[in-house]
């Protein structure tokens, strides 16, 4: 099994499911949470798909990494379409066609070895086509 | 409302450090005790360590044990309250914060801050701590990084280059190359920040701070005992400290946490940032020097740029920031360097800065911190505002 971290999260990370606030509409990712971070209040969240698609808000591309990463590494702040805002890594993209504002569209791949087990999760490419 | 401030009830009597850099030569303990021996020579009528009654630890990484008595180690000040606090790179400014709270109460008449950090010994730094197991809270997510995405969304939303950013750290170094407590004692150009290797695009090398090895320590006491200890207190006017995250909105042009612990700083204080005469302000990279100035209230945003082309934060300007060379150039030994940054202002307002002397004869001065915290994901600011008596 996976560790604890990871196994808590599995059904959110797997399917992109969020939770949004019923008041404010900020959506909470990947934990179900009772009180509200835009609200500063309990609240009461509903489930939500987050969407696939998205547009990055802000990227840095990584240089300088500890072992187990690929450099250089674009790395990118992204609001997702359903109003999720979440760190993702880019591929399938040079450093040079990286912009602020780029569409983008998580795609399901492997993220590192936990104890001996394959994580998946989302990394992102723009948006083909 | 709050019924209480902590408006010129402490005086600052004693500050002092050690020179920063790759302490090798020196543990954890000793750096602890240079600083707080410099800070007792420091105050000008004398203190005996007997009238310390309480003592606070700033410090991220301790190399072993997390409580305050690894101070009681280092100075022989058994059997009082010392406490450790930690809180991101505001963990020296916090500790400094919470001995005032107390002072100010009136529970001790005489305080202790120490704020220290031994970071060469572990050769790999902090990129070592990059979030490596993370799914969704930053994989891959580096202090560099997270300052880089504010420069990367700055750069694009006002049309600023990095030849206009890299003018912070050429600033700082020449500041840092005539401050004998820096860790990098030499200029740089515009030239060299703009080829110096990407740490995380685009950020260079030379936008980064080093990491480095310092201690820092600063004696309070309640104000109405200054005179006391010394004809020439600093008083503390105002302090505020907040946390914010870029999850809950914004377009990372701003860290909001500096504003929200300014204004509470300047509104306990009752001055405007235009007051504001010298300033230590949070430069772990050249993008947050640049960006804290509108955080700060010194210029509207997106304009902080003109504070640096027309030599108003320069040394000689108006309104200097960073004469110490800042972190870019003293180093970041992250416990030690909110408190650093009082002792800088501390011998600023008493016209002891020596080769940093700003020459616009400072009444007022401010201090500041914006770390980051929770993987990169969140972010802790600092603020305190100190006079002249």
């Amino acid at each position: 099994m996976h560790t604890p971290p990871v196994w808590r999260i599995a059904r959110e990370n797997a399917r992109l499911i969020g939770y949004r606030c019923r008041r404010c509409g900020f959506v909470e990712f990947p934990e179900p949470r009772k009180t509200c971070k835009r609200c500063r209040a309990p609240a009461e969240f509903e489930e939500i798909s987050m969407g696939t698609r998205g547009k990055i808000v802000s990227f840095v591309v990584q240089h300088r990494l500890p072992e187990g990463f690929e450099t250089p590494l674009p790395l990118a702040v992204i609001d997702l379409e359903n109003g999720a805002r979440v760190y993702g890594q880019i591929v399938e993209c040079k450093p040079e066609e990286l912009t602020v504002g780029l569409e983008v569209e998580a795609d399901f791949r492997v993220f590192y070895d936990d104890a001996g087990l394959r994580v998946y999760s989302y990394k992102f490419h723009p948006v083909r086509g | 409302m709050a019924q209480h401030s902590l408006r010129n009830k402490v005086a600052i009597i004693g500050a002092g450090m050690i020179k920063f850099g790759e302490l090798f030569d020196k543990s954890f303990e000793t750096m602890i005790e240079e600083a707080y021996l410099n800070a007792l020579k420091s105050v000008d009528k004398g203190l005996d360590p007997k009238e310390i009654e309480a003592a606070w630890l700033g410090t991220l990484y301790p190399p072993q044990g997390n409580s305050g008595v690894l101070l009681s180690f280092a100075t022989g000040l058994f059997g009082i309250p010392v406490t450790r606090v930690e809180n991101a790179c505001a963990t020296g400014s916090d500790a400094f914060r919470n001995a005032c709270f107390a002072v100010a109460l009136g529970l001790y008449d005489v305080a202790l801050v120490v704020g220290v950090e031994k970071m060469r010994d572990d050769g790999g730094g902090l990129i070592q701590r990059t979030a490596v197991k993370q799914l969704w809270g930053g994989r891959g997510v580096t202090m560099p990084a997270f300052f880089g995405l504010h420069a990367t969304a700055y750069m694009h939303k006002y049309k600023i280059s990095r030849e206009e950013i890299a003018l912070v750290s050429v600033k700082n170094h020449r500041n840092g190359a005539l401050y004998p407590y820096a860790h990098y004692r030499f200029e740089c150009s515009v030239e060299d920040v703009l080829k110096a290797p990407y740490i995380s695009y685009p950020l260079g090398l030379y936008d980064c701070c080093p990491v480095t090895d310092g201690a820092a320590a600063v004696l309070i006491c309640r104000a109405e005992l200054a005179s006391q200890y010394t004809d020439k207190p600093v008083f503390v006017l105002g302090s505020g400290l907040a946390t914010e995250t870029f999850f809950r909105g914004g377009d990372l042009t701003s860290f909001p946490a500096t504003r929200y612990a300014a204004q509470q700083a300047y509104e306990m204080a009752g001055v405007s940032p235009d007051d504001i005469d010298v300033a230590e302000i949070h430069d772990c990279f050249s993008i947050t020097e640049l960006i804290s100035y509108e955080d700060l209230g010194f210029a509207p945003p997106g304009q902080g740029i003109a504070l640096l082309k027309e030599g108003i934060v320069q040394l000689e300007g108006s309104k200097p920031i960073n004469p110490s060379g800042g972190l870019l150039a003293k180093g970041h030994p992250i416990g030690a360097t909110g408190v650093a940054q009082i002792v800088e202002l501390f011998e600023q307002l008493r016209g002891q800065a020596g080769p940093v002397q700003v020459k616009n004869n400072p009444q007022l001065a401010l201090q500041h911190n914006i770390g980051i915290g929770r993987t990169a994901t969140g972010s802790v600011s600092c603020v305190h505002i100190l006079g002249r008596g």
